[in-house]
């Protein structure tokens, strides 16, 4: 049983990250790791059914096991934002105020033609239409279209749960001491205490964090 | 979010709670068949093994149960050669090294 526990757990990381490597698009709607434990659940649970001589108990284990490990990680993904991007990645903006990014294409194989099919199915018949096409972590792609959203820029966070996101306050030109004012000016005196803030072109929203 | 981690870990501490269990039964067990068999109390150890199989048959694959049933099945009958037996010794001893989770086992 316990070999079947150690197993489980080696089998949940490998289907992970092959599920990971393979990229966004073939995941659909479900995140890497839920997608990863239904294939796995579904093939543990027929076992048995079908070979009366696995014991029961030989798919019990390793399903709970599963149920476990996913819990596990999605509490540990709503901690860490390093953790959570390595389940689940980043999404992609694959057009910006009209223009395909072709680096952003390649990394996450998806030609032109499946692109151009999404756009259609977004309202869009050319790309220049489009003021930002975004590949989510789910696998789905969003568009907005120019003529809903005056927006330009597309808008990034500066702090997530307290914790500042160092790569958009480079991209974006804030130092600590730019988003301290920023935070002071709503009295706020801390990082911790930000839920969100983001910038959208000279917009700043900021969430506080609930008390409890 | 507190609730869903202390649940997944009580889903943990269970199941390893019931493979440790579960693993000192086969080798409490595994030890108490061979012990008879040693002594050559055959009529004990087939008492023993009938009072245990629905517990073991939850815990090791169904093939081992069938191969020790067979022999027991025999023993009961009187027709167990000593060969025979001495299978039926190494099978069951042979039971706590197929569950341990060694190297060798897992991959």
């Amino acid at each position: 049983m316990s070999i079947i526990f150690i197993r489980t757990f080696i089998f949940y990381v490998i289907t992970v990250l092959s599920l990971r490597i393979m990229g966004k698009r073939q995941i659909g709607e479900l995140e890497p790791t839920e997608l990863a434990v239904t294939i796995l659940i579904s093939e543990l649970a027929t076992l048995p059914m079908q070979n009366i001589d696995i014991p029961i108990i030989y798919a019990v284990i390793p399903i709970f096991a599963l149920v476990a490990f996913e819990m596990l990680s999605s509490v540990f993904a709503l901690k860490s934002s390093v953790f959570r991007t390595f389940l689940s990645g980043r999404y992609n903006l694959i057009i910006e105020d009209g223009k395909i990014n072709q680096k952003e294409m390649s990394k996450t194989q998806l030609t032109m033609d499946e692109l151009m099919e999404e756009l259609r199915k977004g309202g869009a018949l050319s790309p220049e239409e489009v003021r930002f096409c975004v590949l989510e972590t789910s696998g789905n792609i969003s568009v907005l279209l120019k003529k809903t959203t005056n927006v330009k820029t597309f808008p990034l966070p500066l702090i997530v749960d307290g914790k500042p996101v160092k790569t958009n306050m480079k991209k974006l030109g804030f130092s600590k001491i730019d988003m301290i004012n920023e935070l002071q000016k709503r009295g706020i005196s801390s990082f911790s205490q930000v839920f969100w803030m983001s910038v959208c072109e000279e917009d700043i929203s900021v969430i506080k964090k609930d008390e409890n | 979010m507190r609730i869903k981690f202390i649940s997944s870990v009580i889903i943990l501490v269970i199941i390893s709670a019931v493979m440790i269990s579960g693993l000192f039964f086969i080798k409490s067990e595994s030890e108490t068949l061979v012990r008879f068999i040693e002594k050559g109390e055959y009529g004990e150890f087939c008492k023993e093994y009938d009072k245990s199989r629905i517990w073991l048959s939850f815990l090791i694959n169904g093939e081992k149960i069938a191969l020790v049933d067979k022999q027991v099945e025999k023993l009961k009958n009187s027709n167990a050669d000593s060969d025979e037996i001495t299978d039926l010794k190494a099978e069951i001893s042979g039971w706590l090294l197929s569950e341990l989770p060694s190297v060798e086992n897992i991959f």
